[in-house]
């Protein structure tokens, strides 16, 4: 498809614009259709037998994909077992990778990758890789070391969890741990609206994360996070505040917190969770154009599973 | 299969007719049908079932390097390869309090390494609760030796996000009791990354901490089971001194694996000699070290109790008794080179003493002496565990006395065993 005549789309931070051409959001698109339908199919594959478990990302797309546009070489992730579509945009998994997993007996090594499946447990490691960005800028005696590992402390680590993990100790005490330190730590809170089997009104003070979050705001250029609230299947508006919150968390090392509201999740929890998620429902596509709030709950019991196993990709730094 | 079962005249055919009739093929099932056929052919001669049984020893090889390797590293950096390097002392090694060693330890290493980092509670300002690092932040700066909040999870966690990034972090718990916040994290991420990755990520966190004998229910205790049931992955080290404290730090500094250091918090005071080499003298992981000879009871413990053991052992010269006392230094690895059962061997009596609860690390221990290098063909007399009691340590000197094992308990344990022998020599305590 010739797209040359298509106008550019520009999203502003502070000190830039970032051009997101007509062919990068088809691109976009695509890579969303194709996680939607990787997600789809291992979950077929395990009820149909050929897979033992799997656990995917569906319905947390089209943020990742905004992510992944301000993600740098040199930079980290430190996630879950929702984030494919991320790992698929910026090359760090592919298909192929991500069907050996989920066929884990017989493809890949019996070992589970280097995600952490349990919940919020990424979360604290996250606090050291944005630590090291600090170290590697402002201590003398990395200098003499550094050259290899980092480019001027710019290295931002993209952490990622649920709106249900935010509930685990590990996620506030890594939040306010990484306030203390100003360490560049962009933290994105998948928010479907639901965790394990219950809404946020029983998971979250007030229903809402970054509503309790406000306390840790910063006030002009003083300590605390950026916060950001984007819903989660407004593209533009997700590209814009990752490319904001990168650039501060890469020039001036401010953390920040990103509350990606209406999510879905289509098919439940994992494989081993039961799900009576209604195909018709309006949360299950990423495209949907239906922007309300769903009223039909997602009946999910909570999974032992989830919290061992998962199908997601390996962590590591960024080399292309 | 088929010809070992037609050569033995044994019926395999339902087995073969499972592998046969697989329409999903997996590891499990190779191996499943092949050593049930082995077991059905056992008694059986003829080199068939010699080619089945040396099928299935390899085909298990195999999956074992396929499924089970990679916990600690494999590399030419592992610190089970660094060469060890005795403590040199002069006529200008001084007599210290033994945290002012291991003060000097981690000047060492941070002048030698700007990798190193230290972080925890208490650290920086102070110098740690104990001074082992006192004034290190002054002369290394607030960089490199990090006061924290009171969050021994994220400790950790800074320690493995830094690590994954090319850095060296010392992460300090202040006492081992704290290690329950962090377990999770230490557990599930930072002693599976090696064994997740296969070996494609490594963090090598060096978790300080200090423990055994103290006073009261919280700064006391030797979780030392918990440690070992949840930490494998990482090198446990549990040395009796700051000398042997130095010398695994040294060591486990120039590896690339985790590692959990636990120090005796009763000897901060007590004065050691400042090998001249103290930065780089290296005690080498998994080696035992017998720091008493004897010949009648091999005593074998670790920590504070090393000392405790040694004036048990003093007492029982008076009695007769002659206790090789063994000091196993690490935990995990333990005795690399089996050495303990040649002990052993000599003594043919073994008592194990620990501050764990009962059937805690001594059980451990046991499993490794008396199975997996089989001590047990060699004992005399039935083992002997000496632990502290199931409950927390109750408060006071008396409480630590009553509640852990002490100088008396060891002389009686070791007594019992000799005179279960020779009872007419020695004739019962009470």
């Amino acid at each position: 498809m010739k797209t040359g005549a298509r106008p550019d789309t520009f999203v502003s931070t502070p000190s830039a614009k970032l051009r997101v051409s007509a062919d990068g959001v088809i691109a976009d698109y695509r890579l969303a259709v194709r996680s939607r339908a990787a997600s789809e199919l291992s979950r077929r594959e395990v009820l149909v037998g050929n897979a033992p478990f799997g656990i995917s990302g569906e319905g947390k797309e089209i943020a990742q994909l905004a992510m992944a546009r301000s993600f740098r070489p040199g930079d980290w992730r430190s996630g879950y077992y929702r984030d494919q579509t991320f790992m698929f945009a910026v090359g760090l998994s592919d298909l192929a990778q991500y069907f050996a997993q989920l066929y884990a007996d017989l493809l890949a090594r019996g070992q589970s990758a280097s995600d952490l499946s349990p919940v919020a447990a990424q979360m604290p490691r996250s606090l050291g890789l944005a630590w090291a960005s600090k170290l590697y800028r402002e201590s003398p005696a990395l200098h003499q070391v550094g050259s290899g590992f980092s480019r001027n402390g710019e290295e931002i680590c993209f952490a990622t969890i649920g709106n249900a993990g935010t509930s685990e100790g590990l996620f506030w005490e890594t939040l306010n741990a990484a306030g203390v330190l100003r360490v560049p730590l962009l933290i994105s809170i998948w928010d479907d609206g639901y965790g394990i089997s219950v809404p946020n009104e029983l998971q979250t003070t007030k229903g809402s994360i970054s509503e309790v979050l406000r306390g840790f705001q910063r006030a002009g250029d003083g300590p605390g996070y950026d916060l950001h609230v984007v819903k989660g299947w407004d593209y533009l508006a997700c590209c814009e505040a990752y490319a904001i919150a990168a650039e501060r968390a890469r020039t001036g090392h401010v953390p920040a917190v990103l509350h990606v509201t209406e999510m879905t999740q289509p098919q439940g929890h994992s494989t081993s969770a039961s799900t009576h998620t209604s195909r018709a429902a309006p949360r299950s596509h990423p495209s949907s154009s239906n922007r309300s709030r769903p009223g039909t709950p997602i009946a999910r019991r909570p999974s032992t599973a989830g919290r061992c196993s998962s199908a997601a990709s390996t962590i590591g730094p960024c080399g292309s | 299969m088929k010809a070992a079962a037609d050569e033995a005249g044994v019926d395999v055919g339902a087995i073969t007719e499972e592998l046969r009739g697989a329409t999903d093929l997996s590891r499990r099932l190779v191996q499943r049908t092949a050593v049930r056929a082995l077991a059905a052919l056992r008694g059986t001669g003829g080199t068939a079932r010699a080619e089945v049984a040396a099928y299935v020893a390899e085909y298990r090889r195999e999956n074992d390097e396929r499924f089970n390797s990679y916990l600690t590293s494999r590399s030419e950096e592992s610190p089970l390869l660094v060469k060890p390097v005795p403590a040199r002392y002069s006529d200008r090694s001084e007599t210290v309090d033994g945290r002012q060693l291991l003060v000097r330890c981690f000047d060492e290493n941070l002048k030698r390494d700007p990798r190193i980092v230290i972080i925890g509670e208490d650290v920086g300002k102070l110098g740690d609760v104990n001074l082992v690092f006192e004034g290190l932040q002054a002369k290394h700066g607030e960089l490199r030796v990090t006061d924290t909040g009171i969050r021994e999870a994220t400790i950790v966690g800074q320690g493995i996000g830094a690590a994954l990034r090319g850095l060296r972090p010392i992460v300090d718990i202040q006492y081992v009791d704290y290690l329950l916040y962090a377990l999770q994290v230490a557990s599930d991420d930072l002693a599976t990354l090696h064994f997740r990755t296969a070996g494609g990520q490594k963090a090598p966190v060096l978790i300080r901490t200090k423990g055994h004998r103290l006073q009261g229910i919280w700064h006391t205790g030797s979780p030392m089971a918990m440690i070992l049931g949840s930490l494998r992955g990482l090198h446990v080290a549990v040395p009796r001194n700051m000398t042997q404290a130095a010398g695994l730090y040294n060591t486990l500094l120039r590896g690339d694996d985790p590692a959990l250091v636990v120090e005796v918090l009763s000897g901060y005071r007590l004065k050691e000699r400042v090998p001249d080499n103290v930065g780089e003298l290296t005690v080498p992981l998994g080696v035992p070290e017998v720091i008493r000879e004897g010949s009648d009871v091999t005593l074998v413990t670790y920590g504070a109790l090393c000392r405790i053991a040694q004036e048990a052992a003093e007492d029982l010269v008076d009695a007769g008794i002659r206790t090789e006392v063994v000091d196993v230094q690490t935990l995990l690895p333990f005795d690399v080179n089996r050495s303990i059962v040649r002990s052993v061997a000599k003594t043919g009596a073994l008592v194990v003493v620990d501050e764990d609860v009962p059937g805690g690390a001594s059980a451990y221990i046991l499993r490794e002496i008396l199975e997996v290098q089989g001590g047990i063909d060699h004992l005399e007399v039935p083992p002997r565990t000496l632990t502290a009691k199931p409950n927390r340590v109750a408060v006071g000197n008396d409480g630590d006395y009553f509640s852990k094992p002490n100088r008396e308990d060891i002389f009686g344990a070791v007594y019992g065993l000799v005179r279960e022998r020779r009872p007419d020599e020695f004739p019962p305590l009470e």
